[in-house]
């Protein structure tokens, strides 16, 4: 780019005007989608999740299924996670206020859930065996309410699907609610990760990226 | 040291197109290396690099600079004076349009 458009009377016209704010359009849209690239972070999360859930499996068949192996390894889950994330805002260069404030919501879900999981299970309100159920509720409650107000539909379809299905699998049997909703909230997040994925891969291909 | 931006600086600077597009990166970025910016507004390392010294001497943008593992990294972001300016410009752009578009109706 060079700076041909430099006017030596510094008056801009209509035409530059329009040309002007196109300008400034164009290059605002590519920063953002530069910064909202998610993708690769929810595929990262998604993979954690998968790898946490079937480390619960393990142990649990195991016979291994203390608290604080189990505490260990969703701590290690979201500690990994965090890392990840943060890895890849820094090494991207770019953050938006937009990305910025989705991350901000992420924190504060994460935190939501970790606290209503220690209330549940310290409490004992929740039997052990719909935890993962109400995790599910809490995923897709936050995945459809902020899909349909960035107005992505495909994201959002995955969120209600996680909410319908919350009612079905609590009233089928513990067995099923617990393998339920593991595979669901694991297969959500890797979906939601390929589909946001897709959507920034496209956008780039538009702009001949 | 920076000076405060005016309406007037920025009215002169942003007739450049890289430096409207450094503005307009920033103010859409919040926070943007060099690396990014030069992704997005697509030119060379000194181009962008003597804008970016013309916009920070103006104090419309901010630089960081620090290291990420061992490399060094700058990024930069736009002052509250320069995202004023920054609006303003746009809010006369469109009112020039705006204008031009009631006359012609």
């Amino acid at each position: 780019m060079t700076d041909q458009a430099e006017s030596s009377d510094g008056r801009t016209d209509t035409a530059e005007a329009a040309e002007a704010l196109s300008f400034v359009r164009g290059v605002m849209d590519r920063t953002q989608q530069k910064a909202e690239d998610g993708g690769g972070v929810m595929i990262w999360w998604g993979v954690l999740t998968a790898l946490a859930v079937a480390a619960t499996w393990g142990v649990a068949l195991l016979g291994w299924s203390s608290g604080p192996i189990m505490w260990g390894i969703w701590i290690g889950h979201n500690v990994l996670g965090w890392a990840g994330t943060l890895w890849a805002v820094r090494r991207s260069g770019a953050l938006s206020p937009v990305g910025r404030q989705d991350l901000a919501t992420f924190a504060v879900f994460t935190v939501a859930i970790w606290c209503f999981m220690v209330g549940a299970f310290g409490s004992g309100a929740v039997e052990g065996w719909a935890l993962f159920t109400m995790a599910q509720l809490l995923i897709g409650m936050v995945m459809a309410f902020s899909a349909i107000l960035e107005r992505k539909a495909s994201l959002a379809v995955i969120g209600l699907v996680l909410i319908v299905t919350v009612p079905v699998l609590l009233m089928a049997s513990p067995k099923w609610a617990w393998i339920g909703s593991s595979v669901l909230c694991t297969g959500a997040m890797l979906v939601g990760g390929v589909i946001a994925a897709l959507i920034w891969r496209k956008r780039r291909a538009a702009q001949g990226d | 040291m920076p000076r405060k931006a005016t309406k007037n600086d920025l009215d002169s600077l942003l007739l450049s197109r890289v430096r409207l597009g450094i503005m307009s990166a920033l103010a859409a970025g919040d926070d943007l290396d060099f690396a990014a910016l030069k992704e997005v507004i697509d030119t060379t390392d000194g181009n962008l690099g003597a804008h970016l010294r013309r916009l920070e001497d103006a104090g419309m943008i901010r630089a960081r600079k620090r290291f990420i593992g061992r490399k060094p990294n700058t990024s930069y972001r736009i002052t509250a004076g320069g995202r004023e300016a920054f609006q303003g410009y746009i809010e006369d752009l469109a009112t020039l349009l705006g204008f031009q578009a009631k006359d012609a109706g």
